[in-house]
């Protein structure tokens, strides 16, 4: 049994690290509406998410 | 031991076995009965009339009768006066016999002269063959003798099994020295490597005659078969044999070895006396049906046994009656063992000389290279009993039996006045019994833990272990590969000024990066001078195609001073992760937010692609040493359980 669940830590850690997925990552996903470039090149929006205080 | 003295006494110049000495007398006529008498080893000092039993001693020319002795008791023993063979290369002839009486009835031995000078006994006792050799008498005293005892002999360390006294009953043939017609007391001892030795105390207190040798078997004593005796007068006679009480047909297996029997029927207990049974008492019936019948035949290990008794015994712990049972098991060629049967659980019980086992009272005992750990000390009654027995067995007979264990097998010894007995035990499932015996019903399950029943968590938890080890290393090998392998590419770092007051709406777009590969992405802020504040930081990535990825970190940075000392808590780095992001040109938004700093603060913020985590090397480990701690802690406590029923461990 600990042979078949150490195996498979092995295989979720090996994923995690070659992937680069983070199971415990707090970020957000959202798409940007209003995407403009300023005039030194910069991206500029608006939009998306905003948290904090 | 025998009749005393004088036993390893070489003769010079012998070349032929039993060489006359030239200056006492060699022949000559028995002074009762005038048959001729003839001495034909130098060492002899008696001869016993072959016509009239009359004890010849001779003195210089003269023949003079010491005594009369009965008639030999009729024995199970192969040998005779003037039987040829050969030991370790060396030809030796029977030309002495003495019969004694001990407690458990006839043994017989015999005095030995070697081609080579040497002159043994080999005596007969339970089936065994001891072949010794008289080392002379040492300065010891009896009452240091007891069974058990341990002491050391010719730099050996030997183990006194038996004290036993005995009576002459007749003798045969020429002997070193005249009889000892009154009790004698010899102590018998075993020491490793099969050494066996007789302190033969005599009559007195001290000062034994020591007798040292080994066991042999009777293939080694090299005589032709067709020459041994075919006597076997109890077998003959006792095979058939009835209880005198019920009538019953006993069927007895082992009537050679035959002490008590106690019908199967009627429970009488009968002692084999010579060729008849003596009535001695009645047995209560057993409580509970035999498991294993008697006569069944069953095979463990190698040797095919035989039931032919059963007892219950017991022992009382704090008041409380513990029973077990116990099958005399025999084989003709290994002699007898023990199958004891305790709540289920089954030991086969193979006796060893005390020798070989070395004991540290109550704590522990070694044989054979292994060491088994003091389990239990009882006193041990014999309760009830069923079937043939080789020694005198009854119903109240008590023994101190200790148990040593080392798990699945064991070390017990029963000890009484007179000897001790040491056994070694290997535990069995009752399915493997029950398929040795091919019994018809199955045994009952076991309950409790045996003293020596293996730990079934054992080799699961080896097997276990090993492979948790594998998966450690292989996952401490596998990060440092990956790591060491991983680009940790800083692809974005830039300072921000944290002006006080904060400027309405601030906001701060970073110019385009390139984060090279996909993989994780690793945000770290930084403010080195935050004291005693607290500035949260909203972040953004938003790539070409307006896809945002969008993180808030908080930080805080709190130190003083307490009666107790200083104190901080916060840090004032913070990191956070972002998972598996795309390859290509992202741009950052930043959004501090703070309300009370004392001056500007810089904010470094750092963005690194491809940072392989240690947490998750250290879940795994963590989760890893979790099963190892569960398989520890399950065969842990499985000997928990088998402890608790110990008595000489302090439970607390």
């Amino acid at each position: 049994m600990i042979r078949w669940i150490g195996g498979a830590l092995l295989l979720g850690a090996l994923g995690l690290w070659t992937t680069g997925y983070e199971p415990f990552a707090r970020d957000d996903k959202a798409k940007v509406a209003g995407l403009k470039r300023g005039p030194d090149g910069r991206m500029i929006w608006v939009g998306g998410l905003h948290g904090g205080k | 031991m025998h009749a005393k003295g004088g036993g390893s006494r070489r003769e010079e110049g012998t070349a032929e076995i039993g060489v006359e000495r030239p200056q006492v007398v060699q022949e000559g006529g028995c002074p009762s009965c005038g048959a001729p008498v003839q001495f034909t080893v130098g060492t002899a000092r008696i001869k016993v009339c072959e016509f009239c039993q009359t004890v010849v001693a001779r003195q210089g020319e003269e023949l003079y009768a010491t005594g009369k002795l009965s008639a030999l008791a009729e024995t199970a023993t192969p040998f005779s006066i003037g039987l040829e063979g050969r030991h370790d290369g060396v030809r030796f002839r029977f030309v002495g016999h003495l019969q004694k009486d001990y407690d458990d009835g006839v043994w017989d031995e015999w005095y030995l002269a070697f081609e080579d000078g040497r002159f043994g006994w080999l005596s007969e006792s339970e089936g065994s063959l001891h072949l010794m050799f008289s080392r002379g008498q040492h300065p010891l005293e009896r009452r240091h003798f007891r069974p058990g005892h341990e002491t050391r002999y010719a730099g050996r360390r030997v183990v006194v099994e038996e004290i036993r006294q005995a009576q002459l009953i007749s003798a045969e043939g020429e002997l070193p020295e005249d009889l000892q017609r009154e009790m004698t007391i010899a102590a018998d001892a075993t020491g490793p490597g099969g050494v066996f030795l007789t302190f033969d105390f005599g009559t007195g207190e001290d000062a034994p005659e020591v007798f040292m040798g080994r066991r042999v078997e009777l293939k080694d004593l090299g005589i032709p078969p067709d020459a041994l005796r075919d006597a076997k007068p109890k077998k003959v006679r006792l095979q058939g044999a009835r209880c005198t009480q019920c009538n019953g047909t006993l069927d007895l297996k082992a009537p050679d070895r035959l002490k008590r029997v106690a019908c199967p029927y009627c429970g009488a207990l009968l002692e084999a006396r010579g060729e008849r049974l003596a009535f001695l008492n009645g047995l209560p019936q057993p409580d509970h049906p035999l498991r294993i019948p008697l006569h069944s035949k069953g095979r463990l290990g190698d040797v095919t046994w035989t039931v032919i008794g059963w007892m219950q015994r017991s022992c009382t712990v704090d008041g409380i009656r513990y029973p077990w049972d116990e099958y005399l098991l025999w084989s003709p060629n290994e002699g007898f063992s023990f199958l004891m049967d305790s709540n289920g659980h089954w030991t086969h019980l193979l006796p060893v000389p005390a020798g070989e086992v070395r004991v540290h009272v109550e704590s522990a005992a070694y044989y054979q290279g292994r060491r088994y750990k003091a389990f239990q000390h009882v006193e041990a009654i014999t309760e009830n009993v069923r079937g043939e027995f080789y020694w005198r067995v009854r119903a109240g007979e008590k023994a101190e039996a200790t148990e040593y264990i080392a798990p699945p097998y064991s070390i017990n010894a029963d000890a009484n006045a007179r000897e001790v007995t040491y056994t070694h035990g290997t535990y069995y499932a009752p399915e493997d019994i029950a398929r040795a015996f091919r019994l018809k019903t199955a045994l009952p399950e076991p309950t409790g833990v045996a003293p020596s029943q293996p730990n079934p968590h054992h080799a699961g938890m080896v097997r276990d272990l090993r492979w948790i080890m594998v998966y450690a290393v292989a996952a401490i090998f596998l990060f440092v590969f990956i790591s060491a392998n991983a680009a940790r590419q800083t692809v974005y770092e830039q300072e921000y000024s944290l002006r006080v007051p904060p400027p309405p709406g601030q906001t701060y777009f970073s110019q385009p990066f390139e984060i090279p590969r996909s993989g994780n992405v690793q945000i770290r802020f930084q403010i080195r001078d935050l004291q005693n504040e607290w500035v949260g930081v909203q972040l953004d990535l938003v790539d070409a195609q307006g896809d945002v990825r969008s993180v808030y970190k908080e930080m805080t940075y709190y130190s003083g001073h307490s009666t107790d000392g200083s104190w901080s808590e916060g840090s004032r780095t913070y990191t956070t992760h972002l998972s598996r992001m795309q390859p290509g040109t992202y741009s950052l938004r930043l959004v501090p937010y703070y309300d009370r700093l004392t001056t500007t603060r810089t904010l470094r913020v750092t963005v690194v692609s491809d940072v392989p985590r240690p947490l998750y090397l250290v879940l795994v480990l963590l989760a890893l040493g979790a099963m190892a701690a569960y398989t520890i802690m399950r065969r842990a406590s499985f000997e928990t359980g088998r402890w608790y029923e110990s008595n000489l461990v302090d439970h607390g």
